[in-house]
């Protein structure tokens, strides 16, 4: 049973938050400022923390860089904050994941359960066999044509399959959408065409927990796709 | 004791003025001095024996003395003047020769107005008298006074009768001076000259030795070569005139001279003894008077000019009375009438009372210093009072030429452009007109150097002057180009443009000052916008933050409901109402910041190639199941060999995201949605078409205004920011957005600039 600690100034969003996580099957901690955060991390053993950002006595961004010392506990960021800048800083001062207000609830517990077996495994992280590609949590094993997600098995036509497989790959590359075409339907691409661009965007709403902000499959825009690489 | 300051001053003026007085008389003294022109060395010898004065007295006497021993041979039988003695024979006609004796020569003459003045010169009482001899020349049979050696060419050997009198009768009067100086009246200068038997003196009793006895005395004998004398210098003729007449003589000769320096005769030596001692004293007199006077003067010029307009109190500067403060052109136009007067007054009072006491050969002299006395005297108040305005630093600031300069300035200041222009070239031309009349008459008529180098002075002027109208003509040019371009910064947005006030004057100052004034207003205007947009932005982000908080509740809670799952089936449909209104809210609080952020600038743009067609694609893709939900289809038309363009991916994503769902809100269902590119020359354009659901009864720039939408009701979804935020963000990667509405067609068209 995971221990989640869940700490907002807005009493209402925590006892949200805690009653979608106990329905989850979580232990959840409450705190409602940083201070409280840093005192409950110290004497339990937390697995996940949900921090919001805009807090009184010790804001977000200080306690996720004090915790940061000496904890490497999987941390979600929670904010009214929707800009790039502040997502940026997030992540950067240690946070793993970031959330903007107002979030989708079940959008928050696909991310929770997400950081949690990425945390879980962390520990004994298997040796990819030579057929596996691995692009953070996103695994493809090609002997057996399986496709999982943090562990988590997702089902793909046999073009989205290739598709996927071609851009992990060449995980940081950015393949045009001729370019994906011409490889996957071993045909010369004649002239604009949408059909790509259609089953990337079923790819993503397979692969992402939100599609609108993709984590693994990346539109650039005007030019093509990619999948990011992920240290 | 101390005397104040101002009885200082008052003793000092009168001291000055005693001095002055002194001055004056020494300079009068020093002028009127027989011996003034003569230097100082005249003065040097303590008695008049020693002066080169008595020197040259000696020197002519000598030289008299040998020209009246020449003479007495023509004038004298048996040393004694014989007036019936033959002088000149002229042969006036045929065997007509005429002898002139010097009675009948006299005679002759004095007919005929000449006559031998008391300083034995020949002189002529009536010119008219002298004019009726005739000019006939006349061979000359002999004459004595001349030998006829000299004659060489034909005409020498003529003359006219009035030569003849002129020469006999210079002669004549040289011998009666001589004869008067010596012999005639009783003399200090003692002379014997022997020549062998004959002997020429006026002193018996003149000898070798009583030569000795007298003051001063000159030996000299055709034996030696030495002349012993006790002269302070060796009178120098002395030897040429006695071996001269020795020529003539041919006798061995002796030569005593004396002069008795004990002036028992009352002769010119004697006079000019007492003279000499005299005028040496006066002469001292008026030198140290104006020693003295200069000095005391000087010292109490200094004096009074150190403390002039000082109180006694304190060292500031008083101003003695109001002339004091009279502006000092008018003390200058004071000073020349005051002179003019004094002038006057000197001819007609001064110079009459100055004659009655002065000899005539002075008056010149007299009337000048009376001038030059009254001048001083009338510009030393008018100085003081210049001196002490100064002082008191009032000189400038009362003075004419301050107020004609001020209000000239002021006057160019408020010129206009037109008429300095107007004025400076009609000054030019009137300068160049009049310059050029003046070199063309002077240089016709001008011949000395003198002139030459006035006229050339005035030329170089004249150039000057022309240069300096040039110039400033010139000036005026480039302030006017430099305020232009100004203008033209200034008109282009460079609103921190500014022209340095300084480096311009005159009325181009004045614009310059309101120019740069206009400048720093806009300046201030376009910050004060911009600080006010950003404000706003920043308002809206922090409302936004705090809408957005108690939202998250709402959402949260609403789906908490959901999932309570209620019988009731009202409530269900209530539920789903709620979570679609508070979607609703979150997007448009969303919008709501990206539009504050967008339309101020306040977003960060990363400009790349990107290839419009893929970028289409792309986002067909991203919506081609969305809008075939409502039934709509995408008709695609694009180049296939793509289309590059320069903007922010993500930014034209959001743009075109906006666009794709204004379509999918506001398109008739199941309609077409035509997508096109366009490639030409330099540009790129997008367009898409679609039909409105709605009747589209506005103007199209109210589209892309905040809050309007096509539906003008608000109950569908969409902030009303999508086509406002699609319109700025195109502005800001330097796109163009139009909307146009035809009927119920609704077309945006966005063009970039193509990359080749």
């Amino acid at each position: 049973m995971e221990l989640i600690l869940v700490c907002d100034d807005d009493r209402e969003i925590v006892d949200a938050i805690k009653i979608y996580l106990s329905g989850e099957g979580f232990e959840v901690l409450t705190a409602y400022d940083g201070e409280e955060a840093i005192k409950l991390m110290a004497k339990n053993r937390v697995d996940l923390l949900i921090i919001d950002i805009m807090m009184p006595v010790l804001d977000g961004i200080r306690a996720t860089m004090k915790i940061r010392e000496n904890s490497t506990v999987p941390i979600i960021m929670l904010s009214a904050k929707s800009e790039d800048a502040d997502k940026i800083l997030g992540l950067n001062i240690g946070a793993d994941d970031y959330l903007t207000k107002p979030f989708n609830p079940l959008e928050l517990v696909a991310r929770v359960k997400s950081q949690l077996r990425r945390y879980k495994k962390l520990g004994n992280i298997s040796i990819p066999e030579s057929q596996k590609v691995v692009v953070g949590d996103l695994e493809i094993d090609d002997e057996t044509k399986e496709v999982t997600i943090a562990g988590e098995m997702i089902k793909l036509t046999p073009i989205e399959y290739n598709i996927l497989l071609l851009l992990a790959k060449n995980a940081g590359k950015v393949f045009s959408i001729d370019e994906i075409y011409e490889q996957i339907w071993n045909e010369e691409a004649i002239g604009a065409d949408n059909t790509v661009a259609v089953h990337i965007r079923h790819i993503r709403e397979k692969i992402e927990i939100n599609p609108k902000e993709p984590r693994y499959l990346k539109v650039v825009w005007g030019v093509g796709y990619k999948i990011e690489k992920q240290n | 004791m101390f005397l104040s300051k101002k009885k200082m001053k008052l003793w000092a003026s009168i001291l000055h003025l005693i001095a002055f007085v002194f001055f004056v008389t020494g300079i009068s003294i020093i002028f009127c001095n027989e011996n003034f022109n003569k230097g100082l060395l005249w003065m040097n010898a303590e008695n008049y024996e020693d002066s080169p004065l008595f020197m040259s007295q000696v020197d002519s006497d000598i030289s008299l003395l040998f020209s009246y021993a020449n003479l007495k041979d023509i004038f004298e039988t048996d040393g004694k003047f014989d007036i019936n003695k033959d002088i000149f024979g002229l042969n006036m006609g045929p065997s007509n020769d005429v002898d002139f004796t010097v009675g009948s020569i006299i005679e002759y003459a004095k007919r005929h107005g000449y006559y031998i003045d008391e300083h034995f010169q020949l002189s002529i009482t009536d010119q008219k008298l002298v004019d009726q001899i005739e000019d006939t020349s006349y061979f000359v049979n002999y004459r004595t006074y001349a030998d006829s050696s000299g004659i060489v060419e034909p005409g020498d050997g003529y003359i006219s009768m009035k030569t003849a009198i002129t020469e006999s009768l210079g002669l004549l009067a040289i011998y009666y001076n001589a004869y008067e100086r010596f012999v005639l009246a009783p003399s200090n200068f003692r002379y014997r000259l022997e020549y062998g038997e004959e002997v020429y003196t006026n002193d018996r009793s003149l000898n070798i030795k009583s030569v000795y006895e007298y003051g001063k005395y000159v030996i000299t004998s055709s034996q030696g070569m030495v002349v012993d004398t006790n002269l302070r210098t060796v009178p120098k003729e002395l030897s040429y005139y006695a071996e001269k007449l020795t020529d003539k003589l041919s006798k061995p000769y002796k030569i005593y001279i004396a002069i008795n320096t004990v002036y028992t005769a009352t002769d010119i030596y004697a006079v000019g003894n007492v003279n000499y001692l005299s005028q040496r004293r006066l002469y001292v007199i008026g030198l140290v008077s104006v020693t003295i006077g200069m000095t005391v003067m000087a010292l109490s010029l200094a004096y009074l000019v150190i403390f002039s307009g000082h109180s006694d109190g304190g060292s500031d500067i008083k101003l003695n009375n109001l002339f004091d403060i009279i502006p000092f052109e008018v003390k200058i136009l004071l000073l020349i009438f005051a002179t003019v007067i004094s002038f006057t007054a000197n001819n007609f009072i001064g110079q009459r009372v100055v004659h009655i006491y002065i000899e005539k050969k002075h008056w010149n002299f007299a009337d000048q210093m009376l001038n030059y006395a009254s001048i001083y005297l009338i510009s030393l108040p008018i100085a003081f009072s210049i001196l002490r305005e100064y002082k008191a630093g009032l000189l400038w600031k009362n003075s004419y030429t301050k107020v004609i300069k001020e209000s000239f300035s002021l006057h160019m200041f408020r010129r206009s452009f037109k008429k300095k222009l107007g004025s400076n070239f009609l000054i030019l031309i009137l300068v160049d007109f009049v310059a050029m009349t003046f070199f063309l008459l002077t240089t016709i008529n001008e011949k000395s150097l003198l002139g030459r180098l006035i006229i050339f002075i005035c030329f170089i002027l004249f150039l000057i002057i022309n240069f300096i109208v040039f110039n400033k003509v010139y000036k005026t040019a480039i302030a006017f180009d430099q305020i232009a371009e100004a203008i033209k910064e200034i008109a282009n947005g460079d609103t921190r443009y500014r022209l340095k006030e300084d480096e311009f004057s005159g009325r181009e100052a004045s614009v310059v000052k309101d120019l740069n004034n206009i400048s720093k207003g806009f300046q201030g205007a376009i910050n004060d916008q911009v600080k006010s947009e950003r404000l706003k932005a920043d308002l809206i982000t922090n409302v936004s933050h705090d809408i957005k908080t108690p939202l998250t509740s709402i959402i949260n809670y609403v789906d908490l409901i959901k999932r309570e799952k209620p019988e009731n089936a009202k409530i269900q449909e209530y539920l789903d109402i709620l979570s679609l209104k508070s979607q609703h809210l979150k997007n448009l609080t969303e919008d709501l910041v990206e539009a504050s952020k967008v339309s101020s600038g306040n977003i960060s743009v990363d400009l790349r190639d990107i290839d419009l067609v893929e970028m289409i694609n792309q986002t067909n893709g991203e919506f081609e199941e969305k809008f075939s939900e409502k039934g709509l289809s995408i008709i695609s038309n694009a180049p296939s060999n793509g289309v590059k363009i320069r903007a922010d991916g993500r930014h034209l994503w959001r743009v075109l995201e906006n666009l794709y769902n204004n379509a999918f809100k506001y398109a008739a269902k199941n309609s077409r949605v035509y997508i096109d590119i366009l490639a030409d020359g330099k540009t790129a354009t997008f367009i898409i078409k679609n039909i409105s659901e709605n009747p589209l009864n506005m103007r199209p720039e109210e589209l892309t205004e905040r809050f309007v939408r096509g539906d003008v009701s608000r109950t569908t979804e969409g902030s009303g920011l999508g086509l406002s935020i699609a319109k700025s963000l195109t502005m800001l990667q330097g796109g163009k957005f139009d909307i146009i509405i035809d009927g119920d067609l609704f077309k945006v068209q966005i063009k970039f600039e193509k990359v080749e």
